[in-house]
């Protein structure tokens, strides 16, 4: 082979290796990339996708792939250490100090039943609690003022309706 | 209860042969206290229930969205049963 010729062999074989080297790092980024979507049950997977990663640019390149591999391991480390920063991690120390003097006050369980009525009811409690109401300006068909004392002495259901002679 | 005039309760009363009174708030007196209108300029009341007992409180409320919710009729069904509850 003449020497323009070796040198072009000796640049393909350098350009084919650094291509190589290029998709074994797109590789292992891919890898980290989808086991970082999981939560912490996806450190095995970044395991075994680190060593996949690892062994794919070792076979690509044939050559020192030493600073690759640990460009790959980095990466997958970061991967780890945020899906162990999920919300099943165990809190911070400094946060666990800020709450261990507080007491642990027990909390009345919301039943959503309005207070000091029976259970099983389908209303709400009022938002503010109202005693008989004023009446002024309610009248029946007749046009004969509705008094007060209508509301006493038995239980009242009043239905507001938008306008009469229409459903509901 | 509405705000309509008391001779148009009157017809509707009678057209649907009700036998409970229907009451006009011509002042909105009542809806502004139970909250069928957040304020006098309402024109027509909000679809609202609310359940007083024997001395005239307030016990329990069916806010709008609650009333229709369901159809009408199974409304009128919920009040009853809670009323079954209520009322010893």
């Amino acid at each position: 082979m003449t020497k323009p010729g070796m040198l072009l062999a000796m640049n393909k074989i350098a350009w084919f290796a650094s291509l190589a080297l290029i998709l074994g790092i797109g590789a292992c980024q891919y890898s980290d990339g989808s086991a970082s979507a999981s939560d912490a049950s996806a450190t095995a997977e970044v395991s075994t996708d680190a060593q996949g990663a690892d062994s794919v640019t070792a076979l690509d390149t044939g050559a020192d792939t030493t600073a690759d591999s640990a460009t790959a391991l980095d990466a997958v480390t970061t991967e780890v250490t945020v899906a162990d920063a999920s919300p099943d991690a165990s809190p911070p120390a400094d946060v666990v100090g800020a709450d261990a003097g507080v007491p642990d006050i027990p909390m009345p369980e919301d039943t959503g039943e309005p207070a000091g009525l029976p259970e099983g009811l389908t209303g709400q409690a009022p938002p503010s609690p109202e005693g008989l109401p004023s009446l002024a300006g309610v009248v029946d068909t007749t046009g004969t003022p509705v008094l007060a004392d209508q509301l006493k002495d038995h239980w009242s259901v009043l239905w507001f309706y938008p306008l009469a002679s229409t459903s509901g | 209860m509405s705000f309509d005039a008391p001779s148009t309760n009157a017809i509707f009363k009678a057209n649907e042969e009700f036998v409970f009174p229907l009451w006009s708030d011509t002042e909105k007196s009542l809806a502004l206290t139970y909250g069928a209108a957040e304020a006098a300029w309402q024109p027509i009341a909000s679809r609202i229930t609310v359940i007083l007992d024997e001395e005239g409180d307030w016990v329990l409320f069916y806010p709008s969205n609650v009333v229709q919710a369901k159809s009408l009729y199974l409304h009128a069904q919920t009040v009853l049963d809670d009323l079954a509850l209520l009322v010893p």
